[in-house]
């Protein structure tokens, strides 16, 4: 109480912290880009009102949703979600080796460890689009580029999370299948493998439901099933039958969102 | 025979320490020895040395009169085969069934990949499985899932896993100090009737020297790297243990046994 009068207002804190030169520059860059694409955006209010028209005629014209296509959507639908299955399958089965090696606890070499993650990051760093597109030009229109674009994007994803999960797994578990004479790949099919199934088969269900959203993008691009049904019925202006397609597909990864998680939670 | 015979070991680690320093000892066939020492006293190291998860600097280990030291890859997998571990943390899979993990416990003796998996195991392993978690009286839970039993229980499959690999030796570190009491001593009368009924030779590391006094025919204490008792148990009196266990003797060390013991002392005044 009585050393009271020594406090002054030097000791309080400064009320802003002052910033490097390094913060400066990055707010001024920041700023410049936000602002810069805020022109190019030209999101103008009267655009906005203007467009919320045109919503009303595009809404106008899509309802009632014409189903007399119904037959070709579905079927179409089903290809798009036999593309992200057959690509998700492959991948996930092609992560699994990718992982190991990208994994601390059983690469056999740092070198091989770090070229592994490298390649992995490599897949991740091109977006699922790009790769359907230079898929597209390898192997030509249909549903066989989508499915090799959904592999790559599929091993770029579970590769990565399937690595992280084999270097939590207990060492111990490991050693002491190890220490019973066993090869390493014994030891991957007895320990590695049992121990992070639960986690390998979530990742697994996580990527289909991705993938089915990525074969739709994809078939916008060429790559078969329902996106080419409903880049036509767009181009056409045919809204009541894209209409139709958006509730489909919007039925398909509802569906598979349920089905994975019932799956997921089943492997617990 | 001799099956485990030690002479003077050494291993020093990369940060200076000296874990354990001229190292001698030989075990015959069929003996149950109980390894005794504190915290830090070189324990571990030994044990992992044996089986060559350690790398010794100097001396010589021999199982079964194989040099483990200098083994290559190959000679080692086959002194492994022959050893059956036991962990304090018992080291199972946690999300698989008890089934599941005694059956691993045979994948060094079975080559053939078909052996591995619960599917398409042939029969005789199967019923291998039965018998031994029978021999542990755990059948009744082959079904279950490991993360559903208790510590003790868990602790008993992992030496019906163990006993899959038909081991002519044993080596089970600090098996108990996970345990209540009744299942330690559960587990540790469990591995001597093992030992007893199959002449199978037992080292084992311990920190309750009443289980160390109940269960061993023979006692080894580590302190500082070094081996300070080495005598059958009926040799071993109370102040022998006061050498191993003497915080005068290391009084930059507080020892958690120690501590214990101060404890119960406490408790009891």
């Amino acid at each position: 109480m009585n050393n009271k009068a020594e406090l002054n207002e030097e000791m309080l804190p400064a009320r802003y912290k002052k910033l490097s030169p390094f913060v400066w520059l990055g707010l001024v860059v920041f700023l410049a880009l936000f602002l810069h694409g805020m022109v190019i955006g030209e999101l103008t209010p009267e655009r906005m009102i203007r467009g919320i028209g045109r919503l009303n005629d595009f809404l106008h014209q899509a309802f009632p949703p014409k189903l007399d296509r119904l037959p070709n959507i579905l079927k179409a639908t089903l290809d798009t979600f036999e593309m992200a299955l057959v690509g998700t399958v492959f991948g996930a089965i092609l992560s699994l080796p990718a992982a190991l090696l990208a994994a601390k606890n059983t690469s056999p070499h740092p070198v091989v460890y770090y070229l592994a993650r490298f390649s992995i990051a490599f897949l991740r760093a091109v977006p699922d689009l790009v790769w359907g597109l230079i898929f597209l030009v390898i192997v030509g229109l249909g549903p066989g580029a989508g499915i090799l674009a959904i592999i790559v994007d599929v091993i770029s994803f579970c590769g990565r999370f399937f690595a992280e999960r084999i270097e939590e797994i207990e060492k111990g578990s490991i050693e002491a299948l190890r220490m019973t004479g066993v090869s390493s790949l014994g030891v991957v099919i007895g320990a590695i493998i049992p121990s992070a199934l639960p986690s390998f088969v979530a990742t697994t269900m996580f990527s289909l439901e991705s993938s089915v959203r990525s074969a739709v993008v994809l078939g916008v691009v060429g790559a078969g099933g329902v996106g080419v049904e409903l880049s036509t019925s767009m181009q056409l202006l045919r809204y009541d039958e894209a209409f139709t397609i958006i509730l489909v597909i919007f039925a398909a990864v509802i569906g598979t969102e349920r089905i994975s998680s019932i799956i997921r939670k089943s492997f617990i | 025979m001799t099956a485990l015979s030690v002479e003077n070991l050494y291993k020093r680690y990369p940060n200076g320490t000296e874990a354990l320093k001229n190292v001698s000892f030989a075990v015959e066939q069929g003996e149950f020895v109980i390894l005794l020492g504190p915290n830090g006293s070189g324990k571990s190291t030994l044990f992992r040395a044996i089986v060559a998860l350690e790398t010794a600097t100097k001396g010589s280990i021999r199982v079964d009169g194989v040099e483990i030291t200098t083994a290559g890859n190959t000679a080692l997998r086959e002194v492994r085969k022959k050893v059956g571990l036991v962990f304090q943390k018992f080291n199972l899979i946690k999300n698989l069934t008890v089934f599941h993990n005694v059956l691993i416990g045979a994948m060094g003796k079975n080559h053939s990949p078909l052996s591995w998996f619960p599917a398409s195991a042939p029969q005789n392993i199967r019923l291998k499985v039965l018998e031994c978690l029978e021999r542990v009286k755990l059948s009744h839970l082959i079904q279950q899932r490991v993360d559903t039993l208790s510590g003790g229980q868990t602790q008993r499959v992992a030496i019906a896993r163990m006993l899959m690999q038909e081991p002519e030796f044993i080596l089970a570190d600090e098996p108990v100090a996970s345990l209540d009491p009744k299942s330690g001593d559960d587990v540790m009368s469990l591995l001597a009737e093992i030992a007893a009924e199959k002449k199978i030779t037992v080292i084992c590391t311990l920190h309750q020297i009443d289980f160390a006094l109940k269960y061993g025919k023979r006692i080894i204490g580590l302190r500082g790297g070094q081996i300070v008792i080495d005598d059958k148990v009926e040799n071993i009196n109370s102040q022998m243990l006061n050498v191993l266990y003497d915080s005068e003797l290391d009084r930059n060390r507080v020892d958690q046994d120690e501590l214990t013991g101060f404890a119960k002392s406490a408790v009891g005044a």
